[in-house]
């Protein structure tokens, strides 16, 4: 193609690669990001004993006649699971599941002095918890591995609340009425207001003392191997003991599917872009061919078969793929790591400094775009390579 | 070559027909030179014979073989291992040296031109005097020059039989006398078959035969004597540039 033609066709596809690279780029940050916020604090799968509903008499089977009676609402003590350290070896022997953690959970009151607000009570082994839910990065200050007995991680609000700081001590009471005292090793910020306002986490045996479980605990939190076959372990789970199973996916289906129609719109725009350049492209080479029909008649007159005139314009669509698709990748994943390390001056989070653009490049999506540039390339110049095999060389020698 | 009975008929509205069953031979070696007025189908017979087109009806033979069998990719090597064609314009490719411009044919056969290949190809070039100029563009050619290349370029690939329409009608009278020898040289030295269409009787005395078209068929055909030719000759232009 003449000058100027092989450059445009080459920008339009390198512009489409661009676009791939850079919205893949961004779209696939921002949910990472949003995935972590949500997913992040919270087990994929939690496994509680199953509550067990007060029901009216007159609906119990066999019973036509009974007492009416109101149905109240259970308290918020939470059913226990027994002998749950079989249990747990069981369910970490399901494929999906990467880690097993227990709980053992329950509503209290937090005191410091003449300060007293409601809090969520979670009785944790560190260690075991740290596994199943990504904790590190939320750790405002402090040590997570240090929760025991005697120590405690509070979240950043109630910190406030109550005007604490690491090594202060809190009394903690239990819904039993049982009280203890806990010394403060860490702080959190989960990223979720009411986390941060009443969770309390101390150890495991502390809370189940406190809640008169004795070894007994509520909760199983899961962490899955892949985050989205959350609902597949979650069936799993279920087939083999008789409690309340509940994946992040069920309890955040309208976030899942603002993802979903995220991604949908997102492949829409790059699907739409590329196809705009490949329009640009096959036009850009329509002209080239009414342009050169007279080198064709010429080409055709030496000898030249039309599978060698569709070669030559299949190869030139190849190499404008080609072209754009390097030249694409290359502009493209340059603008990811120029995004990647634009920050906002000044604003660090847990640790690490806040970009501006949330950027999660990936090389599949260069290899991606590039290979469907190539294609694209060579697709766009199906109708012009055809439409130049079959000129007719008398004509298209006497109108050249 | 030979036609036999071949007619061309162009569906444009109302139909017309450019040749009207023509019979025509050429032999080896031989210089014809088909003249006729404007629409008298030279034009049509050249692309006919040079198997650039097919005929409405009738058949062409090239080299013994009946074209009306060959599909389009066995015609198009018909055209590439047999034929030159030389046109008004020069018709090189603009991107290509000259050098370049006259291996095209090689290239598109045989998809590589040999050593003896590219040798040849150069005696050409130094035999129409183009010696110096094979880096250059043909943009940087004369037009005398540049038909020249084209010459060479259809005389490449050792074709039994040229063609030429108009070679010399873009070209002013002294640069057409020298192009128009060039031809009649190159007959003579290779014993390629020329077959040119021209509208100047004065050079198409020159040639061996003269076939006279008129409303799509051949009105006359004759030999050219031998002394009338020399005395075309003799009073030859001077020197071209």
């Amino acid at each position: 193609m003449s000058h100027g033609q092989t450059e445009l066709t080459v920008g339009a596809v390198a512009v489409g690669v661009i676009l791939v690279v850079f919205l893949s780029s961004l779209i696939n940050g921002l949910q990472v990001g949003l995935m972590e916020d949500v997913v992040g604090p919270i087990p994929h799968i939690t496994v509680e004993a199953a509550t067990p509903e007060a029901r009216p008499l007159w609906q119990m089977e066999g019973r036509n006649t009974g007492v009416v009676t109101q149905v109240e609402k259970m308290s918020s003590r939470k059913k226990q699971i027994e002998q749950w350290e079989r249990l747990a070896a069981t369910i970490t022997r399901l494929p999906g599941v990467a880690n097993v953690a227990p709980a053992a959970e329950g509503d209290g009151l937090v005191t410091r002095g003449a300060k007293t607000v409601g809090a969520r009570i979670i009785g944790v082994i560190p260690e075991e918890q740290m596994k199943v839910i990504s904790l590190s990065h939320r750790i405002v200050e402090g040590d997570f591995n240090k929760v025991d007995q005697e120590s405690a991680a509070i979240g950043v609000k109630l910190a406030n609340d109550l005007g604490v700081n690491i090594g202060d001590r809190l009394r903690v009471t239990s819904n039993l009425g049982i009280t203890q005292t806990f010394r403060i090793v860490a702080l959190f910020d989960m990223g979720m207001e009411d986390a941060n306002k009443s969770w309390i986490y101390i150890g495991l045996s502390a809370a189940q003392g406190m809640f008169g479980f004795s070894r007994d605990i509520t909760t199983f939190n899961i962490r899955t191997k892949h985050l989205f076959d959350a609902n597949m372990v979650a069936d799993q789970v279920r087939g083999i003991c008789p409690l309340t199973v509940t994946s992040w996916m069920e309890s955040n289906a309208s976030f899942l599917d603002t993802l979903r129609m995220q991604n949908t719109s997102a492949v829409v725009v790059q699907a739409m872009t590329l196809l705009a350049s490949a329009f640009g492209v096959a036009s850009v080479m329509i002209v080239f061919v009414v342009q050169k029909s007279k080198d064709i008649g010429i080409l055709k007159s030496m000898g030249a078969t039309a599978t060698q005139i569709r070669r030559i314009f299949i190869l030139e669509g190849f190499g404008v793929g080609l072209g754009g698709a390097l030249l694409g990748s290359g502009i493209g994943t340059g603008l990811c790591y120029l995004a990647k390390t634009m920050v906002v001056p000044g604003a660090v989070f847990g640790g690490k400094q806040a970009t501006i653009v949330p950027m999660q490049f990936n090389m599949a999506y260069v290899l991606l775009a590039s290979g469907v540039a190539i294609i694209m390339g060579l697709l766009s110049s199906v109708v012009p390579a055809h439409r130049a095999a079959n000129l007719d060389p008398v004509e298209a020698i006497r109108r050249g | 070559m030979q036609t036999v009975e071949i007619s061309k008929s162009y569906a444009e509205g109302v139909k017309t027909w450019a040749l009207r069953g023509v019979d025509f031979a050429i032999k080896a070696g031989e210089f014809v030179a088909v003249v006729g007025a404007s629409g008298s189908g030279k034009s049509t017979l050249l692309n006919l014979v040079g198997a650039l087109d097919r005929p409405t009806s009738g058949r062409i033979f090239i080299d013994g073989k009946d074209t009306s069998m060959l599909d389009d990719a066995s015609l198009a090597a018909v055209r590439g291992d047999t034929i030159g064609f030389v046109f008004q314009f020069h018709y090189l490719l603009t991107e290509f040296s000259v050098l370049e411009n006259a291996l095209m044919p090689l290239w598109i056969r045989k998809s590589g031109a040999t050593k003896n290949d590219v040798a040849w190809v150069k005696e050409l070039l130094a035999r129409v005097g183009l010696q110096d100029r094979h880096n250059s563009r043909p943009g940087q050619l004369s037009g005398g020059q540049k038909q020249r290349a084209a010459i060479v370029r259809a005389l490449a690939n050792h074709p039994k039989l040229v063609l030429a329409d108009e070679p010399t009608g873009n070209l002013d009278s002294q640069n057409g006398a020298m192009v128009f020898d060039l031809l009649t040289e190159l007959n003579k030295e290779l014993g390629t078959s020329f077959m040119l269409v021209t509208h100047d009787d004065h050079l198409a005395q020159r040639a061996h035969r003269i076939v006279a078209m008129g409303d799509g068929q051949i009105v006359a055909d004759y030999q050219v004597d031998k002394v009338e030719r020399e005395a075309e000759t003799d009073d030859n232009l001077p020197e071209a540039v």
